[in-house]
């Protein structure tokens, strides 16, 4: 996990980057030594606290979930039973980083199916 | 214009300002205008809208022309301002430049004309003011701590660089006192008076402070001793995404979410969306027709608001600007249009570009307002939430 995770450390604007559990445990993340216990935290609680309304209004399944800012962008994209969520810069054209957070959900789709099967 | 034209406007001048003169009255003052205007004199179209503007403000045809002269008059000043900054350079020309360019809702330059200005005449003390000012109503539209405190630093030189002038340091008690420093704000004002005792709003300042401050230390809520750490209040501001001391801050907002609202007609026939609404930072929601009540969508954008606002600040990315939901069964976006969101409810996944681009029109202003059904006054409504 966190050997595909790495990849994204090169994408230009990626400023971090980190797979976590829906309820807010973190998996892998980059760069090292940066604690994003509580980044996992809280967008755990974003996830929970939007998910009934969004049912409601047949919002589901969610495929992304982006929150711009003035200095910097979260995007936050569902892989199965896990979350990936990245930390780009808020000048840089998201398309090549966005490009490779879609490779490397796939990659870690394949890779929860595997883990489910086994 | 043709000569001829000219001619007959230099002519009937006089007879037309002699007319506003004896019997003043909307048509006469709007003909006098118009002819200074076609003679090129804007100056003194201007002069003559201000005291038309003054005599009949309640006419709606009067407020027109004091905006259509009020913009000839700013262009113009900005032309004379970029002609004298080009040949005589000097702090006042830019001050002047900036001046003019906000009045064109160039924001962007005259922050550019300002800080220019600094980097040739770092003791300016009128452009200290001016760009404090600037970042000021750019701190009220998205709260942000860093413009916060580049307010504090341009207003604070602004006062050592020139101590003889009173409205700067008032401006910076007024602007602590607004983030809730409320006795850092009593000491400027004291430190004004010191100079300028006689000075009636440095006084009326430190009155209504002082009150303040000694109804919060009874209370407990203000420390008896030591100033305030501004720069924690700002962050706090920045996190609630509210100015909870502020008595005006309420107003803003409502007045803010009742023009926007003005314009979600047009949004969703741009956007070809399900749903349109406004987001106040407190969560309270609106459409076209009026307040919404609690509803899944209202849920939903008030919950993703916050919590989006929450999570961007924690991660130090600054203030929320946009959030994109993008689900299989359709999209939620909300764009932030200075302290409120706009949001748009989208049942076609790929139509989320289109949200995108119309939200952006409608923050720069591009989409028309449609005249709404009279709603509950804005006062009536402040009024009712204290909070």
């Amino acid at each position: 996990m966190k050997e595909i995770l790495q990849r994204l450390e090169g994408v230009p604007g990626v400023v971090g980057a980190l797979v976590m559990t829906l309820d807010g445990v973190v998996i892998a993340s980059v760069p090292q030594g940066v604690d994003l216990d509580r980044t996992a935290a809280f967008l755990s609680a974003v996830l929970l606290s939007v998910e009934k309304s969004a049912e409601q209004l047949g919002l589901v399944p969610l495929q992304r979930l982006t929150l711009a800012a003035t200095r910097g962008r979260l995007l936050l994209v569902p892989v199965g039973e896990l979350a990936l969520a990245v930390v780009a810069d808020g000048t840089t054209d998201l398309g090549p980083a966005l490009n490779e957070v879609a490779g490397l959900t796939r990659r870690l789709l394949r890779q929860s199916k595997i883990n489910v099967a086994d | 214009m043709g000569f001829l034209a000219r001619s007959r406007d230099r002519l009937l001048l006089s007879r037309r300002l002699a007319r506003w003169r004896d019997a003043p009255s909307p048509a006469a003052l709007t003909e006098a205008v118009h002819t200074l205007l076609r003679l090129g004199e804007v100056e003194r179209a201007w002069t003559l809208a201000r005291q038309g503007y003054a005599k009949f403000k309640d006419d709606d045809l009067v407020r027109e022309l004091y905006r259509i002269v009020g913009r000839a008059h700013a262009e113009h000043g900005l032309v004379a301002a970029q002609d004298e900054v080009k040949s005589r350079p000097t702090a006042a020309a830019f001050v002047r430049l900036a001046r003019f360019a906000v009045l064109l809702r160039d924001v962007e330059g005259a922050f550019v004309a300002l800080e220019e200005c600094l980097r040739r005449f770092p003791a300016s003390a009128a452009a200290h003011a001016a760009l404090g000012e600037l970042h000021e109503q750019r701190w009220l539209r998205d709260l942000a701590a860093a413009d916060g405190c580049v307010v504090l630093t341009h207003l604070r030189k602004a006062w050592r660089l020139d101590g003889a002038e009173p409205t700067r340091p008032l401006r910076l008690a007024a602007f602590l006192a607004r983030v809730g420093a409320v006795r850092a704000a009593l000491n400027v004002a004291n430190e004004v008076l010191h100079l300028h005792e006689e000075h009636a709003d440095a006084i009326a300042l430190r009155d209504s402070l002082a009150r303040v401050v000694a109804a919060g230390v009874q209370a407990g809520t203000i420390a008896a001793e030591g100033e305030e750490d501004v720069e924690s209040l700002l962050r706090q501001i920045e996190e609630s995404g509210r100015v909870v001391g502020d008595p005006g801050d309420a107003t803003r907002v409502a007045r803010e979410s009742e023009r926007l609202r003005a314009f979600l007609p047009a949004l969703r026939e741009r956007t070809g969306c399900e749903k349109a609404l406004v987001v106040e930072p407190k969560g309270h929601a609106q459409d076209e027709r009026g307040a919404l009540g609690a509803s899944p969508l209202v849920n939903l954008a008030a919950n993703l608001s916050r919590s989006g606002q929450f999570t961007v600040r924690r991660l130090d990315l600054g203030p929320l600007q946009s959030v994109t939901m993008v689900t299989t069964g359709g999209s939620l976006l909300l764009q932030r249009a200075q302290r409120c969101l706009v949001g748009v409810l989208l049942d076609q996944p790929d139509a989320v570009e289109r949200g995108k681009a119309g939200l952006e029109d409608l923050v720069a202003g591009r989409l028309r307002a449609t005249p709404l059904v009279a709603s509950r006054p804005v006062a009536a409504r402040v009024a009712k939430d204290p909070t």
